[in-house]
């Protein structure tokens, strides 16, 4: 062996070593992150048993076949009580929008049926009604409804509008046949501009189709963020941060510390990614629009985003309990931002970019165009990248809080440390 | 702590009060974040409507009346005609992209159709995934054709020698009238954060009090709480909570100025029964946290059990998807939570204007639930005075 060989042999070695080292330290870290999660219930409750409960009883309102609003209770004063009025009636009656609870005689009667919330609208049908369709002469009814409910609202005036422009189109023909056209020309004249509607996405007006994806999105985000929040508190309650003082020391060895508990989540998290959309889909009749392939090339880098988020958030706290009890109410600001039940369209500037800053919103926006509007990873190209950009910046963060935090856990042994938040 | 302090219901309140003073993470808890909560959705709802929907158009005629219905499209406060879409692929694709929500096909027939007394049909995608936005374009798109429909075929009657009302009644035998009753403005605004806010409110009083009852337990400082309440439960229990009535009422009372002064909503019935409502609201929600920390009997369980509780509550009070339509178990199940209540006397006394006997049908339940700790109360005695139920319950 000559001095070159020896040389190049140490070199290697050195380097080998070094990865080696910092291997063993990210399996160890990995491995007393599961030790840490499947020891306590708290975190176990978050990291598993939420996944279980949640998805199946949260959307119980609108459970198969409610999820759609039809039927709505509505009655009816009519003051004409001819037979083309109570034809009128059957026409809201039959659509799927309204029904006809009761008939009443007065306004004030049915206003209070709705005060009781026994109905959601109020058809009034005027004396004279169909007299003044008889004599070629415009007529009118009136339709009373509650703006403070968006979907009864919605229901109500849809159910009547229909109603209304069915039997206005049976009268036009009549007319217009009246005049001498034939039935297909008379069809024709009463519409010179007939506009044809597709509603995409969601046809049937379902809400699961749009609030589960969005939910099963923020019960993966909000789980980690909560539970990684919780280990966080642990190891500081129980004094478990100075354990890893050894494997900082090491060059680089804090990429190992980070790496090991992000590889224990991420593993948990993509079983539970496979069971959302596997199980928890057809479990709610969802139509799935997408392949589990670009499902997960899509989730991986959400679900690290938020790992890495979690992990430099967990640095903050003190207690397990501090933890839930300031992340808990989270939940519904994130969401919401998220465009999710409010348009991104009507936020303030300011909002919408802050709001990027959340792994749901990015995630929620793609993953809605992947599972329910077909989209390819291409259309959603821009959300991936993102993710992405906040994967590497919130590692980035994660490391430094994470030094930091280790770091000062050397005044561990010497005493009292209880600045609680 | 001093030993010769006077014991009883005063003396916890102050140790509480000291507590409080203390540990910021207890103002953060009581006074911060939901002020930030209160702040955040009021900014984040204040424009009310949406605005400016973006939507794509493909004009492939490109005459006067095409251009007219442009022109139309555009002047809808709502919506916004953006670029023009050249074909149906470029425009599928901006639909998926989100950069569209609706678009319109104007095919190449479309005057020499109408001019000929041909239907000439308009093709109408819409994105319907969020039905409030899907709704606000179907409706302002349709109506916008329609009345230029309406117009041409009067035109068309005119021209044929028709009188004025008589076309008017060819044109449109039945009218709508539509009145609003309630919300006239049709302003969700109101509606999404009359039921948001209180819902952000109920997070903190339940947390607050499930925390602050639990981490005497976990520390077993429970001991000293007793010591100073004279070994009396229901002392001990009033002192400690009182100070957080205090600051949620305030907080209640705040939330109440910001939605009725602050931002104008509607309010039309009794004010005095919407004050009295949040005062319940506030001791409900204490009564349902003892419940949980008597149920569950440790601060840990106490707080995973009540997150799901807080957290799902919104969905089930039916402000946004209406009770009439859901299962009903959940119809059930929201009759457990005070906030489906207090939503209820919101609704009612400050939209509607509704009379007492209805509002009182809502009290009720709600004055019902300050009874429930009495359920778990000897459960509580045990926690409070038997030692092997203190410290940390999490460890497996």
């Amino acid at each position: 062996m000559n001095k070159k060989q020896i040389i190049n042999l140490l070199r290697e070695n050195r380097i080998v070593s070094w990865i080696k080292d910092g291997f063993d330290a990210m399996l160890y870290t990995w491995y007393y992150e599961y030790k840490n999660i499947f020891s306590d219930a708290g975190v176990l409750s978050l990291f598993v048993l939420a996944h279980l409960v949640y998805p199946i009883l949260y959307p119980i309102p609108f459970y198969k076949g409610h999820d759609v609003v039809r039927e709505v209770p509505v009655a009816v004063i009519d003051d004409d009580k001819t037979s083309l009025s109570r034809q009128f009636i059957r026409m809201c009656d039959v659509n799927e929008n309204i029904r006809v609870a009761v008939h009443h005689t007065s306004l004030e009667e049915a206003q209070n049926d709705f005060f009781k919330n026994r109905i959601n609208g109020i058809i009034v049908i005027p004396q004279g009604f169909s007299g003044d369709i008889y004599r070629n002469q415009k007529t009118s009814v009136s339709v009373y409804c509650d703006a403070s409910y968006f979907y009864l609202y919605k229901q109500v005036l849809t159910g009547v509008k229909y109603a209304a422009s069915y039997m206005s189109a049976g009268i036009q023909i009549q007319r217009f046949q009246s005049k001498g056209l034939s039935r297909p020309a008379a069809m024709a004249a009463r519409d010179p501009l007939p506009l044809i509607s597709f509603p995409l996405f969601n046809p049937s007006n379902s809400y699961t189709n749009y609030l589960i994806p969005a939910l099963l999105i923020l019960i993966l985000q909000q789980t980690l963020l909560i539970g990684i929040g919780s280990l966080g508190g642990l190891s500081y309650e129980k004094k478990r941060y100075h354990y890893f003082l050894p494997v900082i020391s090491n060059r680089g060895g804090i990429i190992s510390v980070v790496l090991g508990k992000a590889g224990a989540y991420m593993s948990l998290f993509l079983l539970h990614s496979i069971y959302f959309f596997g199980i928890i889909f057809r479990f709610h009749g969802l139509p799935m629009k997408s392949n589990l392939f670009n499902l997960m090339v899509f989730i991986i880098p959400f679900l690290l985003a938020v790992i890495f988020l979690g992990i430099a958030i967990s640095t903050v706290f003190r207690t397990r309990e501090m933890a839930m009890l300031l992340l808990l109410c989270t939940a519904m600001p994130f969401i919401l931002v998220s465009g999710f039940s409010w348009p991104i369209l009507a936020m303030p500037v300011w909002l919408k970019n802050l709001a990027m800053l959340l792994p749901s919103t990015t995630g929620i926006d793609g993953f809605m165009k992947i599972s329910i509007l077909g989209a390819e990873l291409r259309d959603v190209m821009f959300n991936w990248i993102f993710l992405w950009g906040l994967v590497a910046a919130y590692f980035l963060m994660s490391v430094f809080a994470m030094k930091t935090i280790i770091r000062k856990s050397a005044n561990y042994t010497e005493g009292n440390n209880h600045d609680s938040i | 702590m001093n030993k010769k302090e006077k014991k009883g219901l005063l003396a916890v309140f102050r140790r509480e009060m000291k507590w409080i003073s203390r540990e910021p993470s207890f103002i953060l808890m009581t006074v911060v974040l939901p002020l930030i909560m209160f702040f955040f959705f009021i900014s984040m709802f204040r424009q009310g409507v949406p605005r400016d929907i973006p939507i794509g158009i493909i004009d492939a005629d490109n005459t006067r009346l095409s251009r007219e219905l442009v022109r139309r499209l555009n002047a809808v406060p709502s919506l916004e005609v953006k670029n023009p879409v050249t074909n149906l692929e470029e425009g599928r694709k901006l639909l998926i992209q989100g950069k569209i929500y609706s678009l319109v096909y104007i095919q190449d027939d479309f005057e020499s159709k109408a001019t000929r007394g041909l239907p000439s049909e308009i093709i109408h995608y819409y994105n319907n995934e969020n039905q409030l936005v899907g709704g606000t374009i179907f409706k302002d798109v349709s109506s916008t054709v329609r009345e230029l429909s309406g117009e041409l075929l009067k035109d068309n009657l005119l021209r044929k020698g028709m009188s004025q009302t008589q076309t008017e009644a060819m044109a449109e035998p039945i009218a709508v009238n539509t009145h609003v009753l309630f919300n006239p403005y049709t302003n969700y605004m109101y509606y999404l954060l009359s039921g948001i806010l209180p819902t952000m409110l109920q997070f903190f009083i339940l947390l607050t009090t499930i925390y602050t009852v639990g981490i005497e337990l976990k520390k077993s400082t429970i001991q000293s709480a007793m010591e100073t309440g004279g070994m009396s439960v229901i002392t001990v229990l009033s002192g400690k909570l009182l100070p957080y009535t205090m600051i949620f009422s305030v907080m209640g009372l705040f939330m109440l100025t910001l939605m009725f002064k602050y931002l104008g909503f509607p309010l039309q019935g009794n004010v005095y029964l919407i004050i009295g409502a949040t005062l319940l609201f506030v001791l409900a929600y204490q009564a349902v946290g003892l419940l949980f920390i008597g149920l569950t009997g440790n601060l840990l369980k106490g707080m995973l059990n009540a997150s799901f509780y807080s957290s799902s509550a919104f969905t089930f009070t039916g402000m946004t998807y209406p009770m009439v339509a859901m299962y009903w178990p959940a119809k059930v199940w929201a009759q457990f939570l005070p906030l489906t209540h207090y939503l209820n006397i919101i609704v009612e006394q400050a939209f509607r204007s509704s009379p007492m006997s209805v509002t009182a049908k809502s009290f009720i339940p709600l004055t019902i639930f300050l009874f429930i700790p009495f359920l778990v109360l000897p459960r509580l005695k045990t926690l409070f005075t038997d030692e092997r139920m203190w410290g940390d319950w999490g460890s497996l």
